[in-house]
C-alpha cells in the first residue's frame, strides 16, 4: 500500500483533493505536485479532504504555505476539510486556523466557495 | 509501577526521507515498554520525524549517504530520545520562532520543524560537536 495518496475529483469549478495515509517530508512532494498541476491548469478553487489522512508533519504543512499565495493571487483558495483530531492539532499548533479556511465537512467548504462574501480570510 | 530504568532502544539508518516511516515505527515500538499515553506517543513520533527530517535536509543537505543514530530510553517518568548525525551543525538560537502571518506573506516554507519540536517537547537540547557529531536530545514527561 502506498504511504500517501492524493487523488483529484472535479466538482464543476471546484477540485477536491482526497489525501490519505502519511504526509511527511518523503511524501509531501506528491501533494505539492498535485496542487501545482491544478494551479497550472487554472483550477484554483481547491478543497483538500483529509478524511483518510492519518498523519502530517511540518513538511506537509509546508506544501500549503508554498502554494497558497499563488493560488489566492489567481483568485482561488485552498480550503481544508475533514481532519482527524490528531491532524487538526498540528495545524492548530502552528496557527493555521488564522490563515486558512478549515471546515468539518466538504460541503461547508463548497458552500463557502459558492457564497464567498462572508468573512473572507 | 516499575520506575526502574529500562532498556535502551537504538536504530541506525541512512539520511533518506524514505526512512522516516521506519523511524516513526521505531519510536512507537520503543514506547511499548511503558504505559505511555497515546497522545504523548504521537507527540514524540512527530518530534522525532521533524528532527530526522531536519537532519536529512540541513545537516546532510539531502545526501542520502549520511548516518542517523537514534536512541530511546526511559529515566523515571522521562522519555528521552536522542538523534545523532555527522552532518553540518547549527545554532538553534539562530533559528527564530516564526510568526505565521509573516510566513504566509514571505512564502517561507522551512523552519517549522524546530518550532513544532519546541512546542511538543518538555525539553530540547542540542549539542554541535564540531567535527565529531551533533546530538539533539528530546525529553517528554510521560507522567501527565
Amino acid at each position: 500500500m502506498a504511504e500517501f495518496t492524493a487523488t483529484v475529483r472535479s466538482l464543476g469549478e471546484i477540485d477536491v483533493v482526497d489525501a490519505g495515509g502519511y504526509l511527511d517530508a518523503h511524501t509531501a512532494p506528491t501533494l505539492d505536485g498535485v496542487l501545482h498541476d491544478l494551479a497550472e491548469k487554472g483550477r484554483v478553487k481547491i478543497v483538500v479532504n483529509f478524511a483518510a489522512l492519518d498523519y502530517i508533519s511540518s513538511a506537509g504543512l509546508g506544501v500549503f504555505m508554498a502554494n497558497i499565495e499563488s493560488i489566492r493571487g489567481a483568485k482561488g483558495d485552498i480550503k481544508l476539510v475533514a481532519m482527524k483530531p490528531n491532524v487538526y492539532n498540528i495545524f492548530d499548533l502552528l496557527g493555521f486556523p488564522l490563515l486558512y479556511d478549515i471546515f468539518d465537512t466538504e460541503d461547508e467548504a463548497i458552500a463557502k466557495y459558492n457564497n464567498p462574501d462572508k468573512d473572507e480570510k | 509501577m516499575n520506575r526502574a530504568d529500562t532498556t535502551r532502544h537504538e536504530m541506525r539508518t541512512s539520511s533518506a526521507t524514505e526512512n522516516l516511516a521506519k523511524i516513526r515505527r521505531f519510536v512507537r515500538r520503543a514506547a511499548e515498554e511503558r504505559d505511555v499515553p497515546e497522545k504523548i506517543v504521537e507527540q514524540m513520533i512527530l518530534a522525532v520525524d521533524e528532527a530526522a527530517s531536519n537532519i536529512i535536509r540541513h545537516a546532510y543537505r539531502h545526501d542520502p549517504g549520511g548516518e542517523i543514530l537514534i536512541a530511546a530510553a526511559f529515566e523515571d517518568d522521562r522519555w528521552i530520545v536522542t538523534l545523532r548525525d555527522r552532518g553540518v551543525g547549527f545554532d538553534p538560537n539562530n533559528v527564530r520562532r516564526p510568526d505565521m502571518a509573516t510566513y504566509l506573506k514571505e512564502r517561507r516554507v522551512g523552519g517549522l520543524g524546530l518550532h513544532l519540536i519546541r512546542k511538543l517537547m518538555d525539553e530540547v537540547d542540542y549539542e554541535s560537536g564540531g567535527d565529531d557529531y551533533n546530538q539533539l536530545t528530546l525529553t517528554k514527561n510521560i507522567a501527565g
